[in-house]
């Protein structure tokens, strides 16, 4: 079973990852980006259970702390144009 | 009790496949920016939350609090952020020009215009 | 750091800690030692960004506000319930076979004076079915709210709803 949604959740990635490729604006494509990074964190989850090791939910907490900050961090620079603000 | 746990697990991961891929179907079909950001934010918040209480449940079923724990920790963060990632976005599409499709009211835009001077 | 910023202080720290706990998952001595020591790096680094300017605003109430217990346990509840109808709803929507959305930004004037309350209406504005918060107006407590479809309820449902949330809010805090 968590094979089947660990492989369900790949094909929702695969089939997000249309929308950064044809994105008419900058924007959507990082909102298509922000997608694709929650639903990796909770693949990462994921491994963990299929793996059975913990060490994989230190990567998901890892990887969603640094998601958000690149996402702040691009929406900031869309906005201004620059960093410091 | 643990193999209550296990079933319920199994039930929470298939209701956020469903959800995380209604959520992606939502950003590919939604109009605009905007709109596309609550499909981006709600529904994958929600389907994200289900997938990592059933991994919770499934730590909680084999005895390995410690990895609970962990989840609910995820999970915390990511209820937290996946707001303020949205906000962010929104504000800054706003601020650089990008007018929302077919909208009935902007009230916004007023503000926004009377920073810009 | 004055003698009325030791309160938040403390409970941040004591936060921190418990997170820094759930991390690691061990309770050996050197690990909590270097708990400790990460606890305070992490406050004195982060302290003059996100907490030290929370006074500016003390003339509006404190910056911290003071929770009751009951509502706080239960507020958990509601929010999960809200969570899990604005999935299915937007589930609902992008899995129509024909998308016909009348989306539409309005500004809704609060009446919580507390920014640490505030924000917390904001982000639970975006959680709850159709609505997002764009932008907020925090001295003059304004939200500026992008919502998905108008068409059903007007703005009036749409205000009613933040009335709703508002309500809780205002019942959380003291």
């Amino acid at each position: 079973m968590t094979a089947f949604v660990l492989w369900g959740l790949l094909l929702t990635a695969a089939v997000g990852f249309w929308r950064v490729i044809v994105g008419p604006t900058i924007p959507d494509r990082i909102v298509a980006a922000d997608t694709l990074a929650t639903i990796l964190t909770t693949f990462i989850a994921l491994l963990a259970v299929y793996f059975e090791n913990a060490v994989f939910l230190d990567i998901a907490l890892a990887f969603a702390v640094l998601s958000f900050a690149d996402v702040l961090i691009m929406a900031k620079y869309f906005e201004h144009g620059e960093l410091h603000r | 009790m643990s193999a209550m746990f296990f079933g319920l697990s199994t039930v929470f991961m298939a209701a956020g496949l469903f959800f995380a891929f209604a959520s992606v179907v939502g950003v590919i079909r939604f109009p605009d920016v905007y709109t596309r950001l609550h499909a981006s934010t709600k529904a994958l918040s929600g389907g994200a939350m289900m997938i990592l209480a059933g991994t919770a449940f499934r730590a909680a079923a084999t005895g390995n609090w410690p990895a609970m724990v962990k989840t609910l920790l995820i999970a915390a963060f990511l209820l937290a952020t996946n707001p303020l990632a949205s906000h962010a976005i929104a504000r800054a599409c706003y601020h650089h020009g990008i007018v929302p499709k077919g909208t009935v009211i902007d009230e916004y835009a007023e503000t926004v215009r009377g920073d810009r001077s | 750091m004055g003698n009325s910023s030791l309160k938040p202080l403390a409970l941040l720290a004591t936060a921190l800690f418990c997170v820094w706990i759930a991390t690691t998952g061990r309770a050996d001595i050197p690990f909590l030692l270097t708990g400790i020591v990460v606890v305070f790096a992490v406050i004195r680094a982060t302290w003059a960004t996100f907490f030290a300017g929370a006074h500016d605003f003390s003339h509006r109430g404190r910056p911290w506000p003071a929770f009751r217990l009951l509502p706080l346990l239960s507020y958990p509840f509601f929010f999960l319930l809200e969570l899990v109808s604005a999935t299915w709803q937007v589930a609902l929507v992008a899995l129509q076979p024909r998308i016909d959305l009348h989306p539409a930004i309005i500004r809704v004037d609060s009446r919580i004076q507390n920014r640490t309350a505030l924000v917390l209406l904001a982000n639970e504005i975006t959680l709850t079915p159709g609505t997002l918060t764009i932008d907020a107006d925090i001295p003059r407590q304004g939200l500026y709210i992008h919502a998905l479809d108008l068409g059903k309820d007007g703005i009036d449902g749409v205000k009613g709803q933040i009335r709703r949330l508002e309500h809780r809010m205002e019942g959380l805090i003291r």
